[in-house]
């Protein structure tokens, strides 16, 4: 008993993942649906932040501004909609546009002023608790100490001087070069020379800085109390020397060309002629020795950039001194040797594949080419019978009186010479070629001619020699016509294969290389990993230690809390895995507040400058627009430029305002998600300003003009499947009666039929019946192509399946009633009407609703049918939904539940009937 | 009584009349307009009518009359058509027929000759309530002799399917002294006394047509608006205007259209005779007027020869091609090669989606098959889900939010962000990764059902079975095995072929997620390599540019044979034949 408890119990488990598992996409669209935060594939699977906006923006769409400008203007223009509206109606529905325009504008002000007070009072709110963040940000101090201490102290024994040199020196070459505390704080610990000079070199630059700094300043001073040309200038440019001088880093050209001697110079150097000689002397002096300062200033800089420069350089050396006990530099000797080796390969089998490629089609080149001989050979083979049999008779003379030399016999020697090397070469690669055959035959005939030279030249007045000098003659000509071809293939082919030959020894060569370089490194890895273990707890320690200092003083203002938690948050999550962000709450949800409030202050300013603009813009429309209204129904071409610069502004500022009200609405989001001590009295404010913030751009993007169908469509669908649900089932019910209660001609055939037809998916109509359409269209304009109508009555074909059905049920239901009522004089019609199909009401409301589901659910004919957009069904118009962005995830998520749920309520409250009703068609759909 | 069965006898054979007078109508019609099946299909369907109707044993037929003409017209038709349309070149470039080809080349194409008359033209229009309106004359003027003439609004002649004129013709009548008549109405035309500049035409019915526009007086560009967008594109586009000579007079398109001039038609219709063995034959030809060459036809298009021997193709009509739709899917190497692959995948996917479904159906089927495990309808509630929702949706969620290679769920956070892959998966546009999502997806959509079915026969396996089983001593697979598979095939397994057949059909499965892609490359038709043959058909026929109704009507004819096996075999598994012969 008990082991069947435990089995239950993994049984529940795993349906409960499966269907975790099964579920997970719907639930996914359930909570984008309503999420208000534009972040589908956000980890956090459900938002707090909870809206309706997307389900009332389809099911009541609303126009916002940039869509009330663009109807406005294509009213007055009479385009888009409003193509053949008339002039009483333009007006009417200018007079609205207007008025909505009006108050989009109202609600914007108003919202904008709520959020800017209420972010105003929290931010007078936080300010006051300035003490409190900091005496937070001391509490996470002490805590960050304690952990530090304890991860220092398990770390104690794994210190090791050396090692802690490298590690050093490794932190330093990754830290930024200043002179400021963190980087010297390494230095200090640091004993490897240009250490101490690097330290000595910082104390001179300090020294410099704060020299630069106070002869400026004396310098404002002294000039504080004459009146010369150009002194607001030079004091402005003296008080800016801090911004080209500081710790972090000194731009010294820079000054020069932009306040030295644009400003500071060029003012002061005819200052002897406006002061006493004396005083503008001091003055003078003083600039030479601020430009000399800052000068030696920068050489000090530079030096130190120097001696950094060289201290980082040994890390390397340190770093292999340091680990010499282990096989660390072998290891990344041999690791770089492989790199270049296995590029090597690479390289050298992406050239063998081309060779590969390459070979194949010169050899079939080249075969082409030598079966050129074949047909001479055979030709000068029958010759060569000829001429032997002439030669085997008495006709042959062995001398003559006068023999002219015969001009191809000496050709075919050269020819013969030629064609030898092409078959040595050929005889020297790998493979044998069909080529070589042929050439090897050719030589051996041209050389039988070449030998008996004398003969044939002697005996060359004799007919039958004649004739075979002839096909000689002939055949050498062809032959010499390829051989230009067959050289250069020959040589290409013999060059390729040879390459290929070297390739493939290098190859092999290179891989034994490669396989001994990876068991050097196979061996090294393990002690190459131990080293750097080694070395990362030693730069941990470094760092740690360093931190542990640092959080030694204590936070007592803001600026020191962002220090704080600038430089602590970093390493911290390095090395204790947490969330900076959630452990620093106490300082980051300030911060948080401090950007969020930047954002919406930039924000605000930038939509107020556009409202003023559009509203100015507006009044000066109001006067006229019904004029140009009449004006343009008198014939007149208006253009009124009003809406385009309206449409102009609203593209050039929308982004601005609306990211900016973007991030500080992510900001808010995270100041609400992760509170803070301080922070719980502001959420409900917050929340207050992140929904004003929606509202107005809610008012303001940019709509899709999908959502003004969407409604339509969703009718259009109800339509189409109501009407084809009803007229379907009286059709099918008529027609399944006779084949329940009658025996007539075809019974049996026609349910076979119906069954057959059944079978054929409509699909493959769609040609037929598109044609179909288009030419009913031309006919009886209500069955056309595009019209509700015409889809409806094609929907409607699909009735054979129904007539199967409901012809089953009938056979169920008694004959006795029918029977007595034929008695009492009632005809079949009456009976049909009056007794069957009251008790058949129960299937015919199955298949009425499953009808109305599938057609609700076609969309391939209405795709291809319904062509102008406010024809479409549900099914057409939520392909347009696709989510490109991460802001149409709502829209689209929100309009395939609005169709989804009504379907699936259907079908869970007929699942009997429709498994039933399914499991005897057999087909889905 | 009586009296009432009469009327009700009369009122029959009223709609029946009615009925039969549409049906001549539109089989005229249709026999007019070359559709000879859908009339051929009619005329059956009503002789079948009229029987039943007046024939006593047609009685039971008259029930299913309503239902008969439904599935003639929109089942038997399109089976038909499908089948003529497989034998013929019908798509781009061949899509009228070629009477009709021959009717738009004869009328639609003009030239302008080498030395035409040409005519500048004002336009008067009538004003109601102070807007011009769409009634106008014209006043046209000879460029070289500076006669006048005024045209009355052109005629509609033809009609497009649209409803915009593909042509309107009118007269011109020569105007004396500023006087013209037309149809014996005296037209004047009103000058401007100051400087000469025409105000208006008046006739004698006291109609008042007011200068509006012409292309050379700059002071009317304000209504050029009007003029372009109104009385232009609709009714001077394609109108013809037959001066006193009888030359047509056309808007010439020489001058883009600023001014009018004769012009001639391109083509002709001559009879040539010509000898087919030994006996005089004639035969009517277009050739072109302008050059005198006859147009030359083949492949069903008309080509227009040039004098240099060039071929220019004009338009295409349909016609027959014997079997070259088949034969194309065996022989065109960059035809084939897609098809076989998709024909491969077809059957793969078929086969598979039924595997992956009914294995994991009946697994839950099982798991929830026990009267001691709670919350049953729950799990079955919660399981069938998937199957509820329509499947073009869920189909949608899965491509937009899952799949997205850059934003999906799948791949930001289960393959990246758990699993730790660099790449992101190319879900839909890799073929490999395409097919796993679809069969994905499918699956998700088909196992409830498989899960469904499988829970009702194993309820219907009776429980004494197993116990006889366990006595004998057999394990958990030998039940398995031996009572329970067998016994589920039984009612199961007609309906794996039933899902086979479907899922062989099942265009919203794969068109939805990835539209058949990616492409195949290399291939002539649009085929993918998620493509089955119904998403094949479909893109042939429905997809870009470059339709191709024949070759997608001989593969739908394909499909339709091998769905007939499907279903023989499902009939013979299911026992419906059985039920038919009762």
């Amino acid at each position: 008993m008990a082991i069947e408890k435990k089995r239950y119990w993994l049984r529940h488990l795993i349906l409960i993942i499966v269907l975790a598992i099964v579920l997970f996409p719907m639930v996914w669209v359930v909570s984008t649906s309503i999420r208000r935060d534009e972040a589908a594939f956000s980890p956090k699977l459900f938002s707090t932040r909870v809206t309706l906006q997307h389900y009332q923006n389809l099911l009541f769409p609303k126009k916002s501004i940039s869509r009330v400008i663009l109807s406005m203007q294509q009213a007055v223009h009479g385009l888009g909609d409003y193509r053949k509206a008339e002039e009483k109606k333009v007006k009417n529905e200018i007079t609205d546009l207007s008025r909505m325009f009006d108050n989009y504008i109202d609600d914007s002000i108003a919202m904008v002023d709520s959020i800017e007070m209420k972010f105003e009072a929290i931010n007078e709110s936080v300010k006051r608790k300035i003490s409190e963040i900091i005496s937070g940000m001391n509490d996470i101090r002490h805590q960050d100490i304690e952990i530090i201490d304890e991860r220092l102290d398990e770390l104690q024994n794994k210190k090791d001087s050396d090692l802690y040199q490298a590690a050093l020196l490794n932190v330093i070459s990754n830290e930024e070069f200043s002179v400021g505390k963190g980087y010297r704080a390494f230095i200090e610990q640091t004993d490897i020379e240009p250490a101490g000079e690097i330290l000595k070199t910082i104390e001179n630059y300090k020294n410099q800085y704060n020299a630069v700094l106070d002869i400026s300043n004396e310098l404002i001073n002294l000039l504080a109390d004459y009146e010369f040309d150009g002194k607001d200038d030079v004091i402005n440019s003296l008080n800016k020397v801090s911004e080209y001088i500081s710790q972090e880093n000194i731009s010294y050209s820079q000054w020069r060309s932009e306040h030295w001697l644009k400003v500071i110079n060029r003012n002061l150097k005819n200052i002897g002629d406006v002061l006493e000689q004396e005083k503008a002397k001091t003055i003078t002096n003083k600039k030479d020795q601020l430009y000399d300062t800052f000068k030696s200033a920068k050489a000090t800089w530079e030096k130190m950039q120097e001696l950094h420069n060289n201290l980082i350089e040994k890390t390397e050396e340190v770093m292999s001194n340091a680990l010499s006990e282990f096989e660390y530099s072998e290891y990344i000797d041999a690791q770089s040797r492989l790199e270049t080796i296995e590029n090597k390969i690479a390289q050298i089998n992406s050239k063998l594949e081309n060779l590969n490629e390459a070979i194949p089609e010169i050899k079939e080149s080249l075969n082409v080419a030598g079966l050129v001989l074949v047909p001479e050979t055979t030709k000068m083979d029958k010759a060569r019978e000829t001429l032997k049999t002439f030669l085997a008779s008495d006709k042959v003379k062995q001398e003559a009186d006068r023999a002219f030399p015969v001009r191809v016999l000496g050709n075919m020697e050269t020819l013969v010479e030629e064609l030898i090397p092409l078959k040595n070469k050929l005889s020297n690669t790998e493979e044998s070629l069909d080529v070589y055959t042929h050439i090897e035959e050719a030589i051996n005939i041209l050389n039988w001619f070449v030998e008996r030279k004398e003969l044939i030249v002697v005996n060359q007045d004799n007919p039958d020699v004649e004739n075979v000098i002839g096909i000689l003659e002939v055949s050498y000509s062809n032959i010499s016509r390829v051989k230009g071809d067959l050289t250069e293939y020959v040589n290409q082919y013999a060059d390729l294969t040879a390459e290929r030959k070297d390739k493939n020894k290098e190859l092999s060569s290179l891989l034994d290389e490669k396989e001994k370089l990876e068991s050097v490194v196979a061996e090294t890895k393990p002690s190459y990993e131990d080293a750097l273990n080694r070395l990362s707890n030693n730069i941990e320690i470094a760092e740690l230690n360093y931190l542990k200092d640092f959080a030694q003083e204590n936070i007592e203002t803001i600026d020191e809390a962002e220090n704080y938690y600038n430089t602590v948050s970093k390493t911290m999550k390095k090395y204790f895995q947490i969330k900076s962000n959630i452990r620093y709450r106490s300082y980051t949800w300030y911060s948080d507040f401090v950007d969020a409030d930047e954002e919406i202050n930039q924000a605000t300013s930038v939509i107020r400058s556009v409202i003023d603009k559009m509203r100015s813009m507006k009044q000066d429309l109001d006067g006229k627009i019904l004029n140009y209204v009449e004006l343009r129904f008198l014939g007149a071409s208006v253009d009124i430029s009003v809406f385009d610069e309206m449409t102009k502004l609203f593209n050039r500022e929308f982004q601005n305002f609306n990211a900016s009200y973007k991030r500080a609405q992510r900001l808010i989001g995270d100041m609400i998600d992760f509170s803070t001590a301080y922070s719980g009295e502001y959420i409900g404010e917050l929340r207050e300003v992140d929904r004003s913030i929606f509202k107005i751009s809610q008012i303001w993007t940019r709509k899709e003009s999908t959502y003004f169908y969407f409604m339509r469509w969703l009718f259009n669908s109800i339509v189409i499947a109501l009407s084809v649900a009803i007229i379907s089932v009286l059709v099918a019910a008529f027609a399944a009666y006779p084949f329940s209660r009658m025996r007539f001609f075809g019974r049996g055939q026609g349910l076979l039929f119906l069954l057959l037809i059944q079978m054929f998916p409509t699909i493959m109509f769609m040609i037929a019946i598109y044609s179909l359409l288009q030419f009913l269209g031309n006919y009886v304009p209500f069955l056309g192509l595009d019209t509700i109508s015409g889809m409806i009555f094609i929907y409607c074909g699909n009735i054979a399946f129904n007539i199967w059905l409901i012809k089953g049920y009938f056979d169920t239901i008694p004959d006795s009633l029918e029977e007595s009522a034929l008695i009492d004089g009632a005809n079949r019609l009456q009976t049909f009407w009056k007794i069957v199909l009251p008790l058949a009401r129960p299937i015919l409301a199955v298949i009425a609703i499953l009808t109305f589901m599938n057609v609700f659910n076609e969309f391939v004919m209405a795709s291809i049918i319904l062509q102008s957009i406010d024809k479409w069904t549900y099914a057409v118009g939520l392909q347009q939904f696709s989510g490109r962005f991460e802001a149409s995830w709502g829209p689209f998520t929100a309009a395939a539940l609005i169709g989804a749920i009504p379907m699936l309520t259907f079908f869970l409250l007929l699942q009997d009937q429709i498994v039933g009703g399914l499991t005897k068609g057999s087909v889905k759909g | 009584m009586s009296g009432k069965k009469f009327f009700i006898y009369l009122a029959a054979m009223f709609f029946l009349a009615i009925y039969n007078a549409f049906v001549i109508w539109g089989i005229f019609i249709l026999w007019v307009n070359a559709r000879y099946g859908l009339a051929i299909v009619l005329v059956v369907l009503t002789l079948l009518i009229d029987y039943v109707s007046f024939s006593r044993k047609g009685y039971p037929y008259r029930y299913m009359i309503p239902a008969l003409i439904l599935l003639f017209v929109l089942t038997i038709y399109p089976m038909y058509y499908t089948f003529e349309v497989a034998f013929t070149n019908y798509g781009t470039g061949h899509l009228f027929t070629r009477p009709e080809v021959v009717q738009k080349l004869l009328n639609e194409y003009f030239y302008v000759p080498d030395d035409p008359v040409e005519y500048n033209f004002w336009v008067f229009v009538k004003l109601k309530d102070y807007k011009p309106t769409n009634d106008f004359v014209m006043l046209f003027e000879e460029e070289s002799s500076e006669n006048r003439h005024i045209s009355p609004k052109p005629d509609v002649i033809s009609r497009d399917s649209e409803g915009n004129i593909t042509l309107a013709r009118s007269e011109m009548f020569r105007v004396d002294n500023n006087n013209a008549s037309i149809n014996g109405v005296n037209h004047t035309i009103i000058v401007s006394k100051k400087d000469g500049n025409y105000l208006s035409i008046n006739n004698e019915l006291g109609e008042n047509y007011v200068y509006f526009y012409s292309s050379n007086d700059p002071s009317t560009r304000a209504n050029a608006a009007f003029f372009l967008g109104e009385i232009r594109s609709n009714w001077l586009k394609n109108a013809e205007f037959i001066n006193p000579q009888n030359y047509q007079v056309r808007l010439n398109p020489q001058t883009l259209y600023r001014n009018f001039a004769t012009v001639e038609r391109q083509y002709g219709m001559k009879t040539v005779t010509s000898l087919d063995s030994g006996y005089a034959k004639q035969k009517q030809v277009l050739y072109n007027r302008q050059t005198g060459r006859n147009l030359v036809e083949k492949n069903g298009y008309f080509y227009d020869v040039k004098k240099n021997g060039e071929e220019v193709r004009l338009d295409g009509y349909i016609s027959g091609v014997g079997f070259d739709n088949f034969l194309k899917m065996i022989s065109d190497p960059r035809v084939r090669g897609p098809f076989f692959q998709i024909f491969l995948w077809t059957f793969t996917w078929a086969g598979l989606s039924v595997v992956f479904c009914f294995t994991i159906g009946l697994a839950l089927a099982m798991a929830l098959n026990d009267r001691k495990l709670r919350g049953t309808k729950i799990y079955r509630t919660l399981l069938i889900i998937p199957w509820a929702i329509p499947a073009f949706i869920s189909v949608l969620v899965w491509r937009n939010g899952m799949f997205n290679e850059t934003y999906g769920i799948l791949n930001r956070f289960l393959f990246q962000g758990l699993l730790g892959f660099e790449e992101p998966i190319r879900w839909l546009s890799d073929p490999f990764w395409a097919k796993v999502s679809v069969l994905t997806v499918n699956t998700w959509l088909g196992f409830p059902y498989m899960m469904t079915v499988s829970l009702g026969a194993l309820q219907s396996i009776p429980g004494e079975l197993y116990e006889a089983a366990s006595i004998d001593g057999a394990r958990r697979w030998q039940k398995f095995w031996k009572i329970t598979f067998p016994l589920l095939m039984v009612s199961v397994a007609p309906l794996l072929v039933g899902t086979f057949a479907f899922n062989f059909n099942n265009f919203v499965g794969i068109y939805l997620l990835t539209e058949g892609g990616p492409a195949i490359p290399g291939s002539t038709t649009p085929a993918g390599a998620t493509d089955i043959l119904i998403s094949y058909t479909y893109k042939l026929a429905f997809y870009g540019r470059g339709q191709d109704f024949g070759f997608a009507s001989a593969i739908s004819i394909i499909i339709f044979s091998l769905v007939a096996v499907f279903s023989w075999l499902n009939f013979k598994f299911s026992g419906a034949f059985e039920e038919v012969r009762r």
